[in-house]
């Protein structure tokens, strides 16, 4: 197997990032002392970059075509265009939200692991291959570890970092164990692939064996606990509250940004052999986790201990578009479970990573805004970053001019939409799912209202004597410039919610046409390895 | 018949790989100290390992070169490696907090 | 004589010439200070002789660590020499692009570039010095 040129060409955006961040974690072990300002803005600029070179490299081919394009390990279509875009953002907002105070000291590691859990991000969200998937996964975990730890290092720090580092690396093996299975069925790693060339969903459509249950179901436990979703969301709460904002915010997006791409690829595209156990795994999987983060968020009192349970609920939502797009594979009608939940992640992202740059802005080094209590009367104190906060947390209720209300109205609606058309057997389970999910939404506004009546209709604290008297991170002016542009992102999407639904929409047609058509996906023949090199040149799929 | 003249095959490994993978779970549920869990994590991804270079092997299919396996194989050692590098820096911190490196006292944030 | 032998050849020359050019500019250049501490077994001031659940500096486990991480990713030239080994002409053709072995070449110096760029912020950030 030679290396396909052009897959160097492809990884432009991530070489730029991986280079820059070599160059500020070395730069930075030579320049002691004031260099953390600079290399912030290094690390900015290099993230604009990236995205300059991923829009000349490629936007122009989104606009002439729509179908993915075949490159054996990673897979050039508009779904990885968009989450690579998502991923970009994301680490923008959180190479600005780092604070002056705290992160002075090892800033230049800090600015550069959080550069390379972008691209851990990026290659996951176009990877084919097994061993690239596990490497964009372990791309996130790894510099997350190394966060924690230089994030806090109080007593709470170390137990979180601690638990953290245990679990998540046993979700890993989980991981890993089932994708040996699937690599034994298939014998060879990749996920899909064009007619005649062996690949995991060919191979798993052929012959849905136990073997393949068992591998489904230990990758969907290794991806679980990615997303923090219900049974293994166990050590969210206790990491949130046990590190600061911006490691909140890390883990509240980048990992479930990588798995949702992989589950979306691997568990839903990849696996369409046994898509009956996948849709109802995801399903139930959805409504387990949607109601325990939604009801147990109701009576936390620590704001980061309350955002984690929010997440896990949030992993619910964004399950509810996996059962869909799983339960819909192979169908020739249009389906938008994908798309609802890609849509949804986009938005949930920059609202969470916005609410935790809020949070951090207002830290002003002597005291860290932990709890309730610490928020309350902030729309007297400091109207401007609780006007900011309110619009997070409204659009993370899903109030109807924001962003969050039309990733959930998508999101709802696909359920239904798959209850009406789907196969009879299905129609109780989506339309029970719809009701779980809606009712789940009326829950989910009482806990964020209640943040939004602690900001306006509490009288501050009359001095910060009253204030545990803890050293904080100081906020600064980029955390408040990372919380200003998400914001704004968020009340955009809101009110031109056109571009964003496009884009995720064309990226579930770019799946679709990488579909094997209808009448082929269930074939009798034995495995054929034709050469890569015979095929190159004639790999890309005709439009529908 | 005698066993030690039975040929050996891949489910033989797989075996192994199964036995390994729930020592290691096992090890990771029951040890306190966080260095006895690590070893756990480290059979946990050798059991992994062990399925992979199985699955890799001539003896399953004799077309292909199998070097898928191997190479994700390599990998998992190289990731295994970087995480103990984490780990003692996770287990240090842990100790100059908590006076001991017993994670069964990692039990303060619950709410 | 076949085709592999002359490669084999140069490359157990280039590896005899290494070890004695290192153990040489080394005796040359190296200064020499014997102290007793140098003098012992394993030369870091660990008595090689006690009972095993004796604590010790847990710096030792640092420089392990380090010796261990530079030590696995060498492993990654395997696949790298597996994959490409068509391209020397030994195996089947290579594709036809000009500079493709030097290519696969630079494939390598990148990564051990980036080996290399590691052991720099090591060394710089006072892994190797012992206080």
């Amino acid at each position: 197997m030679l290396t396909d040129p052009r897959t160097i060409a492809w990884l432009g955006p991530e070489i730029v990032l991986i280079a820059a961040a070599t160059g500020i974690v070395v730069a930075g072990a030579f320049l002691r002392g004031s260099a953390f300002a600079t290399m912030r803005i290094i690390a900015a600029v290099s993230i604009l970059a990236a995205g300059a070179a991923l829009r000349v490299g490629e936007a122009n081919h989104w606009m002439t075509t729509e179908t993915g394009e075949w490159t054996g390990p990673l897979v050039c279509d508009p779904l990885g265009f968009l989450v690579r875009h998502l991923a970009l953002f994301a680490g923008l907002l959180l190479t600005l939200m780092l604070s002056r105070g705290a992160d002075e000291r090892d800033g230049t590691e800090t600015l550069g692991l959080i550069l390379f859990l972008t691209v851990g991000a990026m290659i996951a969200a176009r990877a084919n291959e097994l061993v690239l998937v596990f490497l964009g996964l372990e791309l996130v975990s790894i510099p997350t570890y190394a966060l924690l730890y230089l994030g806090r290092n109080d007593r709470d720090g170390s137990e979180a970092s601690a638990k953290y580092f245990f679990l998540s690396i046993l979700s890993s093996a989980f991981f890993l164990y089932g994708a040996s299975f699937l690599y034994g069925i298939a014998g060879t790693t990749w996920i899909t692939a064009p007619e005649g060339i062996a690949s995991i969903r060919d191979a798993v459509s052929r012959d849905p064996q136990p073997f393949a249950m068992l591998g489904l179901a230990l990758v969907v436990a290794g991806l679980g606990f990615k997303l923090a979703a219900v049974p293994f969301h166990f050590y969210a709460p206790d990491v949130y509250q046990g590190t600061n904002h911006r490691n909140a915010a890390i883990l509240a997006v980048m990992p479930k940004v990588a798995g949702l791409a992989v589950l979306i690829r691997l568990v839903v595209m990849g696996l369409p052999g046994v898509r009956n156990e996948v849709w109802q795994l995801a399903l139930v999987l959805s409504v387990l986790t949607m109601t325990v983060g939604n009801v147990c968020a109701l009576w936390q009192t620590d704001l980061r201990r309350m955002m984690a349970y929010s997440s896990i609920a949030h992993a619910g939502y964004l399950l509810i578009g996996i059962a869909v797009g799983a339960a819909a594979v192979g169908d020739p009608l249009p389906y938008g479970g994908v798309a609802a939940s890609v849509y949804y992640l986009c938005v949930y992202s920059v609202a969470t990573i916005g609410l935790f740059a809020a949070l951090q802005s207002l830290g002003d080094g002597s005291r860290r805004v932990d709890s309730l209590d610490h928020v309350a009367g902030l729309g007297v104190t400091d109207p401007w970053k609780a006007a900011a906060l309110a619009v997070f947390l409204f659009s993370l209720a899903g109030i109807p001019p924001l962003a969050g209300f039309w990733g959930k109205l998508t999101l709802f609606t696909t359920a239904i939409g798959q209850a009406l058309r789907g196969e009879s057997s299905m129609t109780p389970w989506f339309l029970g799912l719809a009701l779980i999910a809606v009712a789940n939404a009326t829950i989910a506004a009482a806990y964020y209202l209640r943040v939004v009546g602690y900001l306006y209709f509490r009288t501050p604290p009359a001095t910060s004597a009253d204030l545990p008297s803890q050293s904080g991170p100081a906020g600064g002016l980029a955390a408040f410039l990372a919380a200003f542009l998400a914001a704004f992102l968020v009340l955009a999407i809101g009110l031109h919610q056109g571009p964003l639904a496009e884009w995720a929409d064309r990226g579930e047609r770019g799946l679709r046409a990488l579909e094997p058509p209808p009448a082929a996906a269930v074939r009798a023949t034995g495995p054929q390895h034709a050469d890569i090199a015979d095929r190159r040149g004639s790999l890309r799929e005709p439009p529908e | 018949m005698n066993p030690l003249a039975y040929p050996v095959t891949v489910s033989h490994y797989l075996a192994v790989g199964a036995v390994l993978f729930v020592a290691g779970i096992i090890c990771m549920a029951v040890k306190r100290n966080a260095l006895g869990v690590l070893m756990g994590v480290e059979l946990v991804l050798n059991g992994a390992n062990v399925n992979f270079v199985a699955f890799g092997s001539r003896v399953l299919r004799d077309e292909s070169l199998g070097l898928d396996g191997h190479v994700f194989a390599l990998f998992v050692i190289v990731l295994a490696a970087a995480e103990a590098a984490v780990a003692l820096a996770i287990a240090l911190n842990y100790y100059n907090n908590h006076s001991t490196i017993d994670v069964d006292q990692a039990d303060e944030l619950k709410g | 004589m076949s085709p592999i032998l002359g490669p084999i050849l140069l490359f157990a020359l280039l590896a005899a010439a290494l070890a004695v050019g290192m153990l040489a500019v080394g005796s040359l250049v190296g200064p020499r200070r014997n102290t007793p501490v140098k003098e012992m077994p394993y030369e870091s001031g660990m008595d090689p002789v006690h009972d095993a659940r004796r604590r010790f500096d847990v710096r030792f486990h640092l420089v392990a660590i380090a010796f261990l991480l530079f030590d696995v990713e060498l492993v990654f030239l395997y696949p790298w020499a597996v994959s490409n080994k068509a391209v020397d002409g030994i195996g089947a053709a290579a594709p036809d692009l000009p500079f493709f072995p030097l290519i696969i070449f630079a494939e390598l110096l990148v990564f051990v570039g980036m080996l290399g760029l590691g052991f720099v912020y090591a060394w710089r950030k006072g892994l190797f010095r012992w206080p």
